[in-house]
């Protein structure tokens, strides 16, 4: 009798301690030697388009931020899905196929997240691979910023309002990286790390834009923290600027 | 306990990154407002509670003539020390759900070893029982205790790794597992072995209750631990709904799920705890058992 819940409770130990095993960066085998890939801006076309919302969207509760006298007094609506007329916002569109073989270089210039009224702005973040992330506290509030990454060195680091900005670098792509605060539970970004810069998110409009693609055929993701992903196939001529429409509806 | 409990619930195991020092300061104590309140606070319980054992220990150095009293309560010093290294690392290496999985059941361990002392160290303890169980009937009772306490941590494991795996990895945390592979792995065993460990306080309940009647030290944890056992099984669904029905969508622990959750964790405390007195005493009260003597 013993001797079976100890092997059952071991095995419990094991499991836990497989799924807790430190991140392993992406190496990518097989990838070939990298061969830096520049785009002829003057034969580049572009995709853009408009995120539309059908039905109802779920409701979620008024965020009570009163837990800690430098955030907002009054409830707040929470930024998980955002519809406005119909259009969806926060969705992240990317090239998911078709680009040529070879790496991008990451851009220098870093994207800026703030943290401000207890909230992440922007909550939605496209970066590439290699570009700076700067983050900035300009609340009055005490906050940590705890990435959860699994393909990166996940961190947790705390910043008050007098402190500098921190500057951090995901080396590798992974998508949904979660970052949160665990002074504020509310306060949830999500970062999506790419090898190309293709990508964008959609406005409070729900529209969306990558320009400067380079001519060919490609697979264009758009991507809901709620609603999933979906898919579509597009071609891009010389100097063309194709239209992509994605359409997410209640319940799926 | 209840402390390190609110800490997970609200999530907030990580609102003070860095450990021993907090915020860089040794001494300094941080505003206590969000999850700093929660993570802090436990923190300076969990300081208290270590000089509290450390004073029992040296106390008992000097008192107590028992050579194993001296030795488990130096004991006690070093498992505390250790559930502390436990909760330093969980901060230190952000929450793998397997540290803070051993640090719930390090933390739970370390409280009833505190409760046997409490046991070893009370005035009836220092009295002969008045009664004795024959042995005949001692050992089978040890030996389901002893089966109970097996399931129990057992219990205590998935129930810990349950809520440590949801709130890092699923849902409500980085979304790298699917909420139905952890409630197969976890909680439909935890809900399984539920039905075990019920069914063990209830047989070795009854059988304290209708034989030993008359043995208070014996009556007590037993008939606590029935009543309890009720309680638990209630707040382990209503701890479900909260979590697993509700809380999927939910942006902020709500005051249900932070309720619900921390007090099905004390009260497992205390079942654990209850058996392992009502061990103690059915080895003091076993004619024969001359391996547990008085001062
Ligand atoms: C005697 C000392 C201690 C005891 C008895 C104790 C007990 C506990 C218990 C019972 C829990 C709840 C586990 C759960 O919800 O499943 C907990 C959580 C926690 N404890 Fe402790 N603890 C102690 C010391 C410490 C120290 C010194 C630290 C920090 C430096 C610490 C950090 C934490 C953290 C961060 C959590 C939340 C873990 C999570 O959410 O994953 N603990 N503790
Ligand atoms: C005798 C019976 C039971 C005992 C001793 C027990 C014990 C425990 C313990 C000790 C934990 C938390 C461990 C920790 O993190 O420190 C836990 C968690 C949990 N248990 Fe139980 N449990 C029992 C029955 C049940 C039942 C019948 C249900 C549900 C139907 C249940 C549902 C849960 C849930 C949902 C959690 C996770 C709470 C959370 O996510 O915060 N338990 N249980």
């Amino acid at each position: 009798m013993k001797f079976i819940y100890l092997s059952f409770a071991s095995l419990v130990v094991g499991l836990l301690l497989g799924c807790s095993k430190a991140p392993t960066p992406s190496a990518q085998p097989g990838a070939p030697a990298p061969v830096p890939i520049s785009v002829d801006k003057a034969t580049a076309g572009s995709v853009a388009g408009i995120v539309s919302f059908k039905g109802t969207a779920p409701k979620f509760p008024l965020l009570d931020m009163t837990s800690d006298p430098g955030c907002p007094k009054k409830p707040e609506p929470a930024d998980v899905v955002m519809v406005k007329d119909g259009k969806l916002a926060n969705v992240f569109v990317y090239i998911k196929e078709g680009l040529p073989r070879g790496t991008f270089a990451p851009s220098n210039a870093p994207v800026v997240l703030t943290q401000k009224g207890c909230r992440y702005s922007p909550h939605i973040i496209g970066i590439m691979a290699g570009q700076p992330l700067t983050i900035l506290n300009q609340d009055t509030a005490d906050h940590n910023i705890h990435s959860m990454s699994s393909g990166n060195v996940p961190f947790n680091e705390s910043q008050m309002p007098t402190d500098k900005p921190i500057t951090k670098i995901f080396k590798y792509p992974e998508m949904k990286v979660l970052l949160e605060c665990n002074q504020h539970q509310w306060m949830r970004a999500y970062v999506n790390v790419m090898s190309h810069p293709y990508f964008a998110v959609s406005a409070a409009d729900g529209s969306f834009s990558i320009p400067d693609l380079p001519p060919g055929e490609y697979t264009l993701a758009a991507v809901h923290e709620k609603f999933g992903e979906q898919m579509m196939r597009i071609k891009v001529g010389a100097r063309e600027n194709v239209k992509a429409d994605f359409g997410f509806a209640a319940g799926n | 306990m209840l402390a390190g409990g609110l800490v997970t619930s609200n999530n907030a195991g990580l609102s003070v990154p860095d450990w021993p020092t907090t915020q860089g300061s040794l001494w300094k104590i941080p505003p206590m407002i969000g999850g700093v309140k929660y993570e802090h606070g436990h923190r300076m319980i969990a300081e208290f509670l270590g000089l509290l054992t450390i004073v029992v220990a040296i106390w008992t150095w000097f008192v107590d003539k028992r050579r194993w009293m001296r030795v488990l309560t130096c004991g006690a010093v070093l498992g505390v020390i250790f559930q502390g290294v436990l909760g330093g690392l969980t901060v230190l290496k952000l929450l793998p759900p397997a540290i803070s999985t051993a640090h719930a059941v390090v933390g739970q361990t370390m409280f009833c070893v505190l409760a046997a002392i409490a046991v070893f160290t009370g005035k009836s303890w220092l009295q002969e029982p008045i009664e004795r169980i024959v042995p005949q009937e001692s050992r089978p009772l040890i030996r389901h205790l002893w089966t109970l306490l097996g399931f129990l941590y057992l219990q205590l494991i998935l129930g810990a790794a349950f809520r440590h795996v949801w709130t890092k990895l699923g849902p409500v945390g980085a979304e790298r597992w699917p909420a139905k592979k952890i409630i197969h792995m976890f909680l439909y065993p935890h809900i399984l072995n539920a039905l075990i460990v019920a069914g063990l306080i209830i047989y070795v309940g009854m059988w304290v209750l209708t034989r030993y009647r008359k043995m208070p030290q014996l009556r007590r944890p037993a008939h606590l631990l029935t009543i309890l056992l009720v309680l638990q099984l209630m707040l382990g669904f209503a701890a479900y709904i909260t979590r697993v029905v509700y809380g999927v969508n939910e942006l902020q622990p709500t005051f249900g799920l932070v309720a619900t959750t921390v007090s099905h964790i004390g009260i497992g405390a205390l079942i654990l705890a209850f058996t392992i007195i009502l061990l103690i005493q059915v080895y003091r009260h076993s004619a024969g058992a001359d391996r547990v003597t008085t001062a």
